[in-house]
């Protein structure tokens, strides 16, 4: 028992030599992601609006691009949004690269004639870049909408025109005006016809939550990145010399495990310290959630110790596989990306496929995800709990049997 | 005299096999060895010939396919009696089985926390002294010379005082003022009535031993050295 | 000539005989492949419920339904209800994102919204949230063309004082609709965007370069690991200096010229490449200026431990920063500039933009300079000082 805890002891010191260089990691992260915080709530307290700037590009006597223009400033959903700037296609195309304008619409030289002819050409929407949210994707859906406003107005007119002439009624101009104006005020007003009931839904937590306790999970596992040197074996020769004096593969595993979640305790104690300093520094707080003071800080990080457990298990787990950094690095990162993103770290877990979901929810950082979102809006925390300590006993028991099938191998 | 020194300890060592790779690569194939207290058996053998996997037999490390060791009559597991091995054997090993990161006293502490022995009595006055390592105890092991380490390594094999001290090559690549260390050691620890099996090359080594085995195809072979190295070396041939 | 082939070969030989390593960079286009292949006929990214009254007499509530349905995509897809309580319960529980609740005639409905504006939809939702009203939109988008109709024929009554003849407005104005799309939508470069053109691209795959580029950098510097053990074994004493400096960039080259081949090759595999000849160019430029980073960071920290401290670093501010899920400079444009540091932002703008190739190089470019110089040129100059 005296030579397990001195070699506990041993191994807490020997992995205590690599700490200065995973705190400075620490720092430089905390840091780097408070300041972006205090940026964004500057910035939200100036508060400066981030528009959509909009470039134009048509022919200076195109008539449909007022219209265009006018219908979109309009609409309820946008006019506090988007900002509309007629230019010329090489400048535009020049602020663009700049990012002074997000993006730009071309009216095809001719474009009503097109549509009063039937050929129809398109309106182009240019973009800088790629796009990878869920909202851009949707886009081309909106854009059907938008087609079938433009379409719809412009049938309205064009069968006014034909009634008139055929029935011979006067002011056609006048009407034709007349009615193009209330196209246009009717389909910025659009969504006056939908009335909005909201109910009540089962146990979904907010987004916001979601991705704070996805960024801890994700950043406790990542940890391990920096953790190759503590994680280390130690020689086959040292391993054997330890099993002659009475400790066996299963005790040296638990020394060096116990070991490693002292040093990770320290790591995370630093981490939340410096956490509890940015937050109360920004004064960026979850309100109805148990990180709505310093308190509950410090209540959710105790509360989060299992967790911590479980991540410890993983990391040491992925470098016992592994025995060298540049394999165990490049897995772990691997490894926890995939399982983040099947777990709905990245994007909402309801917006995947189905068997994504289903192969998500048995990963492990789903459970820790679970755990760290039933601790923060006060839910009972109890069943993934249980999957933790069932995943951290499961890694535990992987590296034991790495170990036996390496010494079983070697004799 | 005291129960240790009325007690007369004996090695024996009975149709020894050890194989690798499921019994393709049969290292050793009918070992027989006795070894006496007090006696000091030098085992040699070309590179590769299976003398650390005969010692990491005798050690308890490997499990042999067949035969046995005793110990006075009795086999003594690692596993279900640590204390009780630890009495008997020492290993020594030919990497050393320390931690890189740590200093010198802080390895002794590991093997000598439940130990029989105080640390700091071996230390200035006992075996410790005498392999020097009071000169570089709060160095870390990492930045030793090769002496260094294999000294601190007898060191910590020797934490429960053993009867049989087991060592692979113990000076291979040390020089010559650590090899003389080890030496006077060795013979001390020989007059004090314990065995010694050496696993070596070194010609001085070689003179230490009292009998000499030669390793060559899994079998152990007796050879009476009479000191002239050269009949040695057309032995093996 | 010969020794650097020879180290090239023995480099490779030495990375790709570790196990774990061969099963990451496998892992990736399997992984890739799989979530490509992944969509069922059922799953889409929003689910909205239709509920029809007395659907069997509520035939212009069937159509516009109907219509919805076939449109139905892995972007979002329609479905019935058959009551209004499990159309609650769907959205209640999240099998649906919203329900929309048709009117039992919509045709009057319609016509009633056109004069007085009241509502013909009822939608059913958690909370107000943009994804949600982007459905809104689409659902009043298909219902416009009777509205708009409604509009006209309102409109012409007001002003000829006469109820015009259905028949002959509904024959008018069916001449002139059209349900063609209006928009397309390209890249800087001209080239199209096949993401947007083609609604039932799959969004999931979309994360995949950026998450690629990440993969290369981290290799890179988990290759400068291998450099530290190297030089604390002295494996390279025979070399000079200067082949040595060689050496040290084919640390960095070797494992992160396989995640690129890799990469590429999970790239094309996933269909979201349509330009190879970019991608290669790309991904040439951009595992240039990793290596050139990844050198520059071990020649500024000595110890292993601050290098390893830097890993982090890099992986996390990378997918922060750069547009690998979101583009974080539209909360605040100020932090694009923070991603300056980062190769893997130049690397995502590179495929549509041939200006951010040259920014890639030239990135690449300055760090490869403060490398050599720091490893060569300070200490060059301290040297000619102090003679």
């Amino acid at each position: 028992m005296k030579r397990f805890m001195q070699y506990i002891y041993l191994e807490w010191k020997r992995m205590l030599t690599s700490l200065p260089g995973i705190c400075l990691a620490s720092l430089c992260i905390v840091f780097f992601v408070a300041g972006i915080f205090c940026i964004c709530h500057l910035g939200n307290n100036q508060q400066e609006q981030q528009l959509v700037h909009i470039g134009v590009v048509a022919d200076k006597d195109e008539p449909f691009l007022d219209w265009m223009i006018s219908m979109l400033s309009k609409m309820e959903k946008t006019k506090d949004k988007l900002r509309f700037k007629k230019l010329e296609e090489a400048e535009a195309d020049k602020q663009l690269s700049e990012r002074k304008i997000n993006v730009i619409i071309l009216i095809p030289h001719h474009y009503i004639y097109s549509i009063i002819k039937g050929t129809n050409k398109h309106l182009t929407i240019r973009f800088a870049k790629g796009e990878t949210s869920i909202i851009s994707l949707l886009l081309s859906q909106l854009s059907e909408t938008a087609s079938s406003l433009i379409l719809n107005s412009e049938a309205g007119i064009y069968a006014l025109q034909e009634y008139y002439q055929k029935y011979g009624y006067t002011n056609m101009k006048k009407d034709e005006l007349a009615l193009n104006l209330l196209y246009l005020q009717e389909a910025a007003k659009l969504d006056r016809g939908i009335k909005i009931e909201e109910i009540q839904t089962q146990a979904s937590y907010p987004l916001i939550s979601s991705y704070v306790v996805s960024a801890i999970i994700l950043l406790l596992f990542l940890w391990g990145l920096t953790y190759s040197k503590m994680l280390t074996s130690q020689t086959r020769a040292f391993q054997n010399q330890l099993r002659l004096f009475g400790l066996g593969i299963e005790k040296q595993l638990l020394a060096r495990g116990i070991a490693f979640y002292g040093i990770n305790l320290i790591n995370y104690a630093i981490l939340v310290c410096l956490a509890g300093v940015a937050m109360i520094v920004s004064n960026i707080w979850l309100p109805d959630t148990l990180l709505k003071n310093p308190g509950g800080l410090l209540l959710f990080a105790i509360a989060l110790l299992p967790a911590l457990l479980l991540t410890t298990a993983f990391i040491q787990f992925v470098y016992e596989m592994t025995e060298d950094a540049l394999g165990g690095i490049l897995f772990l990162f691997f490894s926890v990306m995939i399982m983040g993103f099947f777990s709905g770290c990245f994007y909402p877990m309801d917006l995947l496929p189905k068997m994504v979901q289903n192969i998500g929810k048995l990963t492990p950082i789903y459970q820790l995800r679970q755990y760290g979102l039933s601790l923060l809006h006060h839910a009972s925390p109890i069943k993934p709990l249980f999957g933790i300590l069932l995943y951290s006993i499961g890694c535990y028991a992987f590296i034991l049997l790495i170990r036996h099938i390496r010494r079983t191998q070697e004799a | 005299m005291s129960p240790k020194e009325m007690i007369k300890y004996e090695l024996q060592v009975k149709n020894l096999a050890k194989s690798f790779c499921h019994g393709q690569k049969q290292v050793l194939k009918d070992i027989n060895l006795e070894a006496h207290e007090g006696e000091c058996i030098g085992i040699l053998g070309d590179n590769g010939c299976g003398k650390s996997t005969l010692l990491s037999v005798l050690a308890g490390i490997l499990k042999p396919d067949s035969g046995t060791v005793l110990w006075n009559g009795q086999k003594y597991s690692c596993k279900q009696q640590p204390r009780k091995h630890a009495d008997i054997i020492g290993y020594v090993p030919q990497e050393c089985p320390l931690i890189e990161e740590l200093t010198a006293k802080d390895n002794l502490k590991l093997w000598y926390c439940d130990s029989p022995l105080s640390m700091e009595q071996e230390l200035s006055e006992g075996f410790l002294g005498m392999l020097g390592i009071p000169d570089f105890l709060n160095v870390l092991v990492k930045h030793m010379s090769g002496g260094m380490k294999k000294r601190l390594s007898i060191g910590c094999a020797m934490a429960y005082n053993p009867h049989v001290l087991l060592l692979d090559e113990p000076g291979a690549s040390l020089d010559l003022i650590c090899k003389e260390r080890i030496e006077v050691y060795l013979k001390e620890y020989k007059r004090q009535r314990n065995i010694i099996l050496l696993a070596t090359h070194e010609e001085r080594e070689i003179n230490l031993c009292d009998r000499i085995y030669i390793l060559k195809n899994g079998v152990l072979l007796p050879f009476a050295y009479d000191g002239n190295i050269h009949t040695l070396i057309s032995r093996f041939s | 000539m010969k020794e650097f082939f020879t180290c090239c070969s023995l480099w490779c030989k030495r990375i790709l005989k570790r196990p774990l390593f061969l099963l990451t960079l496998l892992l990736m286009p399997l992984s890739s492949l799989f979530l490509q292949n992944c969509r069922t006929r059922e799953d889409a990214i929003l689910k909205a419920a239709l509920y029809i009254p007395d659907a069997e007499h509520n035939a212009s509530a069937r159509e516009l339904t109907e219509q919805l349905i076939q449109t139905s995509n892995h972007s979002i897809s329609y479905y019935y209800c058959s009551s209004k309580k499990e159309l609650r319960q769907d959205v209640s529980s999240g099998k649906a994102n919203c329900g929309y609740i048709f009117p039992r005639d919509l045709d009057s409905a319609l016509k009633t919204y056109a004069k007085k504006h009241k509502p013909f939809i009822t939608s059913i939702r958690p909370n107000q949230n943009t994804i949600t009203s982007i459905i809104d939109e689409i659902i009043l988008g298909k219902s416009y063309q009777k509205i708009s109709y409604h509009i006209l024929q309102t409109f012409l009554c007001s002003k000829t004082l006469s109820v015009p003849n259905d028949a002959d407005l509904t024959e008018l104005f069916s001449k002139h609709t059209d349900s063609e799309l209006l928009f397309q939508f390209e890249y800087m470069d001209k080239t199209k965007n096949e993401n947007l053109n083609h609604p039932d691209s799959n969004f999931i795959l979309t994360p995949i370069r950026g998450i690629t580029a990440v993969f290369i950098l981290l290799a890179c510097m988990a290759g400068g690991l291998l450099w530290y053990s190297d030089q604390k074994n002295k494996l390279l004493p025979f070399l000079t200096q200067r082949k040595q400096l060689y050496f040290q960039i084919l640390s960095l080259l070797v494992p992160g010229f396989l995640a690129s081949v890799i990469g590429l090759l999970t790239i094309s595999l996933t269909g979201i490449s349509r330009n190879p000849k970019r991608e290669f160019l790309s991904m040439t430029v951009y595992l240039l200026a990793c290596i050139a980073l990844t050198d520059v960071l071990r020649t500024l920290c000595r110890k292993r431990e601050y290098f390893l401290a830097a890993i982090p670093f890099f992986t996390i501010g990378s997918f922060i920063l750069c547009p690998v899920f979101a583009d974080i400079s539209i909360i605040l444009a100020k932090l694009s500039y923070l991603r300056t540091i980062l190769p893997a932002n130049y690397y995502l703008n590179t495929l549509h933009s041939s200006a951010d190739i040259g920014y890639l190089f030239l990135y690449a470019a300055i760090l490869f300079m403060i490398s050599f110089l720091l490893q060569r040129g300070i200490p060059l100059l301290l040297q000619k000082l102090k003679t």
